[in-house]
């Protein structure tokens, strides 16, 4: 092939040096569970490596080479999606002309596809390329896709995007078409509590996790925190402190200066000792990962997690489906089942709503002039 | 004895029809029990043996033995309490016929080093194939820590054996329409990967179990009617995306299967409508990244790709209890 990293076929030893190297997303368990979804069990005393070496050396076709990426690949870095507000209401006419502009510029290796799912959803995917050499060949390229929608609604047309640089890349092109397009710079608002306080960041969170349409919150399983630039320990004022006692508040004072923020991960997060601890000390969330049940059947519980792309700003909301545990008569599953795109598709608008609401809330509440989000 | 007698039956059907097919052998006595060798933690005195297959690996100088558990069921009446004991039971057999040396004097010929592993075969004999059994599979959670380092157990299941008597028959229909030439001609594909070389490639012919169980199965011949070689390449997945056919495309393009003078047919059985179509959408595609190159475009071409029309659904009628285990 003109193009060596075009290949599609996958050898047994490119699988296996994924496999191999990726030892900690890959587990045993992992291996053992991909063997037997062909119907294949192997020991569970067999050797890490000999599993790998035994799965790479089976018949792979594009599904089983995809679900070993896929394995390999960090789980947390599924990704996230963000959404831009135009408060505008665009025609799908001009956006379908801009994004045909857009695709003849396209560089070569960008593939756009684009189509109107319905009169008021526009869909643009924008296929891509990104490579790391420093790979083994399998994982040197992998394959992007930016799915951006348009969701035309009666006075605002909401762009839906991956939370990633290109995305947003992509985003800020078909923004500056449509701009040109009405000869005017459409007003933009995205999600941005850089002007709360700390304690009102938290409360965007809290208030979002529990105030979402037809949902009841169940559990909150990560949160990570921060420590408000406020709260952060003042500088040693040495004319006070003598000799011993002033080396020991040094020490105290770097280990102190050292915590910035903190990952918290298990049941219940909220209301543990430790998050109320670090919440008197002056922590605020950054971001947050919760399960909540619908409240209408068929009563399943779909993971969520929310956070911003600069957590200390406050800056670039990001969002994400994770899964869904499916309720069987009052059971339910008991590992994440993937939600499809278009299921996703109907839950989104659901976070976007509250997490705007909830900050129209709270802006109005400590009374900040801005509605909704940020103006870009 | 009605067991008895149905298993000696299957044990036939699969030897003669189906795995002969797959150039499998069968070795010593059909449906036998021989000693434990660990009676105080198996809590058994024998282990069974329903049949015994052997075929010669291509990857290694050794010969794999299946020891088969035969298992049929009505619809409706298979259950996870039912499947997890039969594995489980297999892989307590598995361990004990390693060390068994009546097992061994049974089964195994002098002249070779053996790996041995167990077939639990499961049909539905009144309903062709159940889609269930999937998520029976994924649901069954057997303690199968008896099964020794190094050795495997394979389950077949309904959708399984579906798609390999399909096979198989579509494999009689060819020979008979000429188009493939007799057993003694055909052999199964063992490419020589990056990490293995095929060591035996006169003696591993058959169809391995790792090859029945995945994507595809590649038989490969020389046909001396017509002075050409051949690949029929049985192709198992859904065929609804140009990405799976543009992989495919690649595994035939990487192990050199598209030569002149080769014939090369696949045939697929119940996938999506348009597969015919997308197939060719990827054939478009890859010849267009291959500089749109002539001699590939004409190699992709000469394919004959057909779906397998004349179903059969049905495998054999023969009962064999669950309960067993």
């Amino acid at each position: 092939m003109p193009n060596e990293t075009l290949r599609y076929y996958a050898t047994d030893k490119e699988i296996f040096d994924v496999l191999a190297s990726s030892r900690q997303r890959v587990s045993e368990t992992a291996l053992l569970d991909m063997a037997r979804s062909r119907g294949i069990f192997y020991s569970p005393r067999d050797s890490r490596d000999t599993l790998a070496s035994n799965i790479s050396l089976l018949p792979h076709d594009h599904d089983s080479l995809k679900e070993i990426l896929g394995k390999s690949e960090n789980p947390n870095r599924a990704e996230k999606v963000t959404s831009i507000t135009l408060n505008a209401k665009i025609s799908p006419e001009t956006i379908k002309a801009v994004v045909k502009s857009f695709s003849e510029n396209a560089p070569s290796d960008e593939k756009v596809v684009a189509q109107s799912e319905s009169p008021d959803k526009y869909r643009v995917q924008v296929k891509y390329t990104e490579l790391d050499y420093a790979k083994t060949r399998l994982l040197q390229r992998r394959n992007r896709e930016a799915d951006i929608r348009f969701i035309i609604e009666d006075n605002k047309t909401t762009i839906r995007l991956p939370a990633n640089p290109k995305a947003r890349e992509i985003a800020a092109l078909l923004k500056s078409g449509l701009d040109a397009s009405q000869k005017t710079e459409i007003p933009a608002e995205t999600i941005d509590i850089s002007d709360l306080s700390t304690d009102e960041r938290t409360l965007f969170f809290t208030n979002l996790i529990s105030t979402m349409d037809g949902y009841e919150l169940r559990d909150v399983m990560n949160v990570k925190v921060q420590i408000g630039s406020a709260s952060k320990s003042p500088p040693l004022e040495d004319e006070e402190k003598n000799g011993e006692e002033q080396e020991d508040a040094a020490i105290t004072q770097t280990m102190l200066s050292v915590v910035e923020d903190v990952a918290l991960h298990g049941k219940a997060l909220l209301v543990s000792a430790e998050y109320q601890l670090l919440k008197d000390k002056g922590f605020f969330i950054t971001s947050i990962t919760w399960k909540a049940q619908q409240t209408k059947s068929p009563f399943n519980i779909v993971e969520y997690d929310a956070g911003f792309e600069e957590p200390e700003e406050g800056r670039g909301f990001r969002y994400n489906v994770r899964g869904l545990y499916r309720n069987r008569d009052g059971e339910f599953t008991k590992t994440m089942q993937a939600l499809s795109a278009a299921h996703k598709e109907e839950i989104f608008p659901i976070i976007e709503r509250t997490a705007l609401r909830v900050l129209e809330a709270l802006r109005k509440k400590a009374d900040i002039p801005q509605q909704g989000g940020e103006q870009q | 004895m009605a067991e008895t007698r149905n298993i000696a039956e299957m044990a036939t059907l699969l030897s003669d029809d189906l795995f002969g097919e797959f150039l499998w052998q069968r070795t010593g006595p059909t449906d036998t029990n021989w000693p434990c060798e660990d009676p105080e933690s198996h809590k058994v005195k024998t282990h069974p043996s329903d049949v015994v297959f052997f075929y010669d690996n291509p990857y290694s100088l050794t010969r794999t033995y299946v020891n088969c558990d035969l298992k049929s069921y009505a619809s409706g009446t298979i259950s996870k309490a039912k499947l997890t004991p039969a594995i489980e039971s297999l892989a307590r057999g598995l361990s004990c016929a390693e060390k068994s040396q009546e097992w061994q004097k049974r089964f195994i010929h002098d002249t070779v080093t053996p790996e041995i592993c167990g077939l639990l075969f499961v049909y539905n004999h009144d309903n062709g194939y159940d889609k269930d059994f999937k998520v029976l599979m994924s649901d069954a959670n057997p303690k199968i820590d008896d099964l020794p380092r190094n050795s495997k157990l394979f389950v077949l299941g309904p959708e399984d054996i579906f798609w390999l008597n399909n096979v198989r028959y579509e494999i009689v229909q060819m020979r008979g329409k000429g188009l493939i030439p007799a057993q003694e001609h055909c052999r199964f594909f063992y490419p020589n990967l990056v990490r293995r070389n095929n060591i035996q490639p006169e003696h591993a012919r058959a169809a391995t179990l790792e090859m029945l169980t995945g994507p595809w199965i590649v038989l490969s011949y020389f046909h001396p009617k017509t002075n050409r070689n051949g690949y029929v390449i049985f192709y198992r997945r859904i065929g609804d995306s140009v990405p799976e056919f543009l992989y495919f495309i690649d595994y035939l393009m990487y192990y050199q299967l598209l030569q002149s003078n080769t014939d090369v047919y696949i045939r697929t059985l119940e996938t999506d409508l348009n597969a015919p179509a997308i197939f060719q959408r990827a054939v478009h595609e890859y010849t267009e990244q291959c500089e749109n190159s002539e001699e590939i475009r004409e190699r992709l071409k000469a394919i004959t790709y057909a779906q397998m029309n004349d179903i059969h659904t049905q495998f054999s009628e023969i009962e064999i209890g669950m309960d067993n285990a």
